[in-house]
């Protein structure tokens, strides 16, 4: 009964089905509200499905240098990796099923979408993909680094714990390091979205969407799948890592959506007020930036854990 | 490094325009580059050479829909300068006010697509918004969006309606509240700050080498401008500055642009204050034989043109020189060196036109030159009844 | 009518081909995009790479040089199902340029066009109101 129980999770609730519905509504909110920043209309609520539908029901070409194994399998691969990270952070959320180091878990599952791009532009053969996948690796390793020292330090203030539900108790954002390290966790979570400032990878009037650009059909539907179920899962990881969880009883299920929908408002507006950086800017930005910020913000919290000064 | 070519075009949402720029790249550094046109030749010169003096107006005004008013304007000029005359004083203020209006809506269109390149879609939307705003006024002035059709040797077409001046002045004022907005979100923005300061630097040195022509010579300190240097139209009886600035970057560019459209506004808006009275066209009904030259300062620079009279009703030779065809090839002195993100927005920002500059010659393997224009012309006449022979066509 | 060729229009994703046109055809279909036609209403939407197009948007006279990579983007390049629309006078007829040494055959002789928009340029309205008339014919509504 349990394996039924665990592939219903997977499958249906909170898994793939329910992660994709919320995220294609996701996608929805994000083209309405930038529709709404750039004074236009926008599209109706059912348009990322009839998108999805559409792409796959059209053809699937397969560039003829590429190699057609994996160019096929990478959007799939990333589809799984989101669905997981879904699936883990929601059972933790609802019901406190988690395994120790499931953090850890979390963490790596989020960086395989953005590998899964890498190797499906590599695979494609393209020159433009290729430079796409040069830089998705140059930025994967740019905000990696300020992302871990967050991690680190939301394990440091919730008492050295590395399993999500103990995480998802202490809201890390009521002290000084607790805001920075979440504000660099929000910028570090625009890159893995692949979010203007920082879309370098795919940017569609330098390099024509990048390593996406020989993907037509299904795999293209399973890439902007993935994108979707990313716009859900990301900000979901960030309140729980970072304001005290999600929460069902009562009044709780107000202020979660609410938590959720201002954290989606705030990455749509940061995306539509910010032109594009150059990828050596980008890397800079997070190196030299905000990992020093990051740092400073754990050293804070080391010292508020020895002083036992909770502000800091 | 090992070195590999990427191809922008000829079919790239980078331009709308199709054309092939062929950039020799070492990972991400540009080190040659290399343009390719001839993807929007469609033989102006010669289809103006079929058709009379007054046709030729709208082939010309064809050329390209964004200076749909500078290439006729300098036509126009052109044919006037055979004959030699002066068009009435009403004539000028009007062909001033529809030149200068195209400026804007030009300029707010480099705008929009620039910071569409920077992945700035609001920017690109919101100036697009406000040229709107802008046909809006053309539409009342001239009745058309885009082709106003407003030229003619020896005068202008149509009349300007003075009871459609107040609306035009009001829509105008309208705008200048929101453009100061933009111009405040624009110059104010960091990150905009980073991405185009200190990148395509094209010197002053090389701007006068180069022969660059409009903002983008004047982004480089080059103070030159057809409306000031050589005035025509009624750009010598209102008062506007040239705008010259020392940057010699993107972003100097940028500014020069930002600028020019406030000039451009006061200059409207001058001219349909004080249109005069009087006649708006002088009936020229025959064009001796002789040669003329006519240059108006497009939006993009200096256009020309040239036409050779041999009394007949047709122009018996029409040569066109457009502001892009100079300023292209500064993009040799800009371009390599920089990546290849800087590299999409320097090669916009000499906001290149395709459609005004499209030329073609004939090269053999080696790329040496094989055919004079006698030939060409010949040539082109044979394949054209072959291919419509093919084709079943009489 | 099946479920993939409803939802094709009902988010029709345009690719845009100029091939030698004078540019305004071109601007005017950048144009439905911003704030005063916003088309994304519609669920259509511009994209950057041929191989995501369910439209090709074609422009232009039919120059020598770029009715080759037309053609061959149409063939091999653009998934199907596709729809073709030719906008403005001179991707209908050549327009000005019928006596052109470059321009020398129409457009739908070396592709399919399923609907032209005249005009030169057409309004932005006009290119909607085409595409419109485009999804009615597919529907088979008259
Ligand atoms: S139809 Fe008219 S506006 Fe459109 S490309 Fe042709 S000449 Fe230009």
């Amino acid at each position: 009964m349990e394996i039924t129980r665990y592939i219903f999770a997977f499958l249906i609730f909170p898994g793939f089905l329910f992660t994709v519905i919320v995220g294609l509504f996701s996608t929805w909110v994000d083209r309405k509200v930038t529709a709404r920043v750039q004074w236009r209309v926008g599209p109706p609520l059912m348009q990322p499905l009839y998108d999805f539908v559409k792409l796959l029901g059209k053809e699937t070409l397969i560039p003829a240098g590429g190699s057609r194994a994996v160019f096929l399998s990478a959007p799939i691969v990333g589809l799984v990796a989101v669905i997981l990270v879904s699936t883990i952070l929601w059972l933790a959320n609802l019901w406190g099923t988690a395994f120790v180091g499931d953090l850890i878990v979390v963490v790596y599952l989020l960086v395989i979408p953005s590998l899964a791009i890498m190797i499906g532009g590599l695979a494609s053969g393209n020159p433009l993909a290729t430079t796409g996948a040069s830089r998705e690796m140059k930025l994967i390793l740019a905000y990696e680094l300020p992302f871990l020292i967050c991690m680190a330090t939301v394990i440091l203030k919730s008492g050295m714990s590395i399993k999500l539900v103990e995480i998802a108790k202490t809201p890390i954002i009521g002290s000084i390091s607790g805001v920075l390290v979440a504000l660099i966790a929000l910028l570090c979570i625009q890159a893995k979205l692949g979010f203007v400032p920082f879309d370098v990878a795919e940017a569609e009037t330098e390099i024509m969407s990048g390593p996406y650009i020989e993907y037509s059909g299904v795999p293209l539907a399973v890439f902007k799948l993935t994108q979707a179920t990313m716009l859900f899962t990301l900000p979901i990881f960030l309140i729980t890592a970072f304001l005290g969880g999600l929460n069902f009883s009562g009044w709780g299920i107000l202020w979660t959506v609410l938590k959720y929908l201002a954290i989606l408002v705030l990455i749509v507006v940061i995306k539509n007020t910010n032109p594009r950086v150059r990828i050596d800017q980008a890397v800079k930005f997070f190196w030299y930036y905000l990992a020093p910020v990051a740092a400073a913000a754990f050293v804070l919290a080391v010292f508020g854990q020895i002083y036992a000064i909770s502000w800091l | 490094m090992q070195k590999s070519v990427i191809s922008i075009g000829p079919y790239h949402p980078l331009q709308e325009e199709p054309e092939l720029f062929m950039l020799t790249v070492e990972g991400e550094t540009v080190v040659d580059i290399e343009v390719s046109i001839g993807y929007n030749h469609r033989g102006i010169e010669k289809l103006s050479e079929r058709c009379n003096f007054d046709q030729s107006t709208f082939v010309i005004e064809r050329i390209c829909g964004i200076c749909s008013t500078s290439h006729p304007f300098a036509y126009t000029r052109a044919v006037e300068d055979i004959i030699p005359v002066e068009v009435p004083e009403r004539a000028r203020y009007i062909r001033t006010i529809i030149a200068e209006g195209e400026r804007i809506h030009s300029h707010l269109l480099w705008y929009g697509l620039a910071g569409h390149f920077l992945g700035y879609n609001t920017v690109y939307m919101w100036m697009w918004k406000l040229r709107e705003e802008i046909l809006d006024v053309m539409e009342i002035l001239s009745g058309n969006r885009n082709n106003y059709a407003m030229f003619k040797p020896g005068g202008v077409r149509r009349d300007i309606n003075s009871d459609d001046i107040p609306l035009a002045l009001k829509k105008i004022d309208a705008i200048i509240p929101t453009l100061d907005r933009l111009k405040k979100a624009i110059l104010d923005d960091p990150v905009l700050h980073a991405r185009l300061k200190g990148i395509g630097i094209l010197t002053k040195e090389e701007a006068v080498d180069y022969c660059a022509l409009g903002p983008t010579s004047r982004a480089s300190g080059v103070a030159r401008d057809v409306r000031k240097d050589a005035p025509y139209g009624a750009y010598d009886r209102v008062d506007w500055d040239m705008i010259v600035t020392e940057s010699c970057d993107v972003w100097g560019k940028a500014v020069v642009r930002l600028l020019e459209m406030y000039e451009s506004i006061k200059i409207v808006k001058t001219c349909l204050q004080n249109l005069p009275g009087g006649e708006i066209d002088l009936n020229i009904k025959s064009i001796p034989p002789g040669e003329g030259i006519g240059a108006h300062e497009a939006p993009r620079g200096e256009t020309f043109h040239y036409v050779r009279s041999d009394g007949t009703n047709r122009p018996a030779r029409h040569k066109v020189r457009a502001s892009t065809f100079m300023n292209l090839p500064t993009l040799k002195a800009t371009v390599p060196g920089s990546s290849i993100s800087d590299a999409t927005i320097i090669l916009a920002a000499i906001d290149p036109c395709y459609c005004c500059t499209e030329r073609m010659a004939v090269r053999s393997r080696e790329g040496k030159k094989l055919y004079g224009g006698q030939e060409l012309i010949r040539l082109s006449q044979e394949k054209t009844k072959k291919i419509k022979r093919e084709m079943g066509i009489k | 009518m099946n479920l993939t060729l409803k939802a094709l229009l009902k988010s029709p994703w345009v690719f845009h081909l100029s091939t030698g046109s004078c540019n305004n055809c071109d601007i005017e279909i950048l144009d439905c995009l911003t704030p005063r036609f916003d088309i994304e209403r519609f669920g259509m939407r511009l994209v950057g790479s041929i191989r995501h197009a369910d439209v090709l948007l074609v422009t232009g006279s039919g120059n020598r040089k770029s009715m080759l990579r037309v053609k061959k983007i149409y063939e091999e390049q653009v998934p199907k199902p596709c729809v073709v629309v030719g906008i403005g006078e001179c991707a209908m007829s050549r327009g000005m340029f019928i006596h052109s040494y470059n321009c020398p055959r129409p457009l739908d002789s070396d592709i399919p066009v399923d609907v032209y928009i005249p005009g030169c340029p057409p309004k932005p309205e006009a290119i909607i109101a085409g595409v419109v008339k485009l999804i009615n014919k597919i529907k088979g509504i008259e």
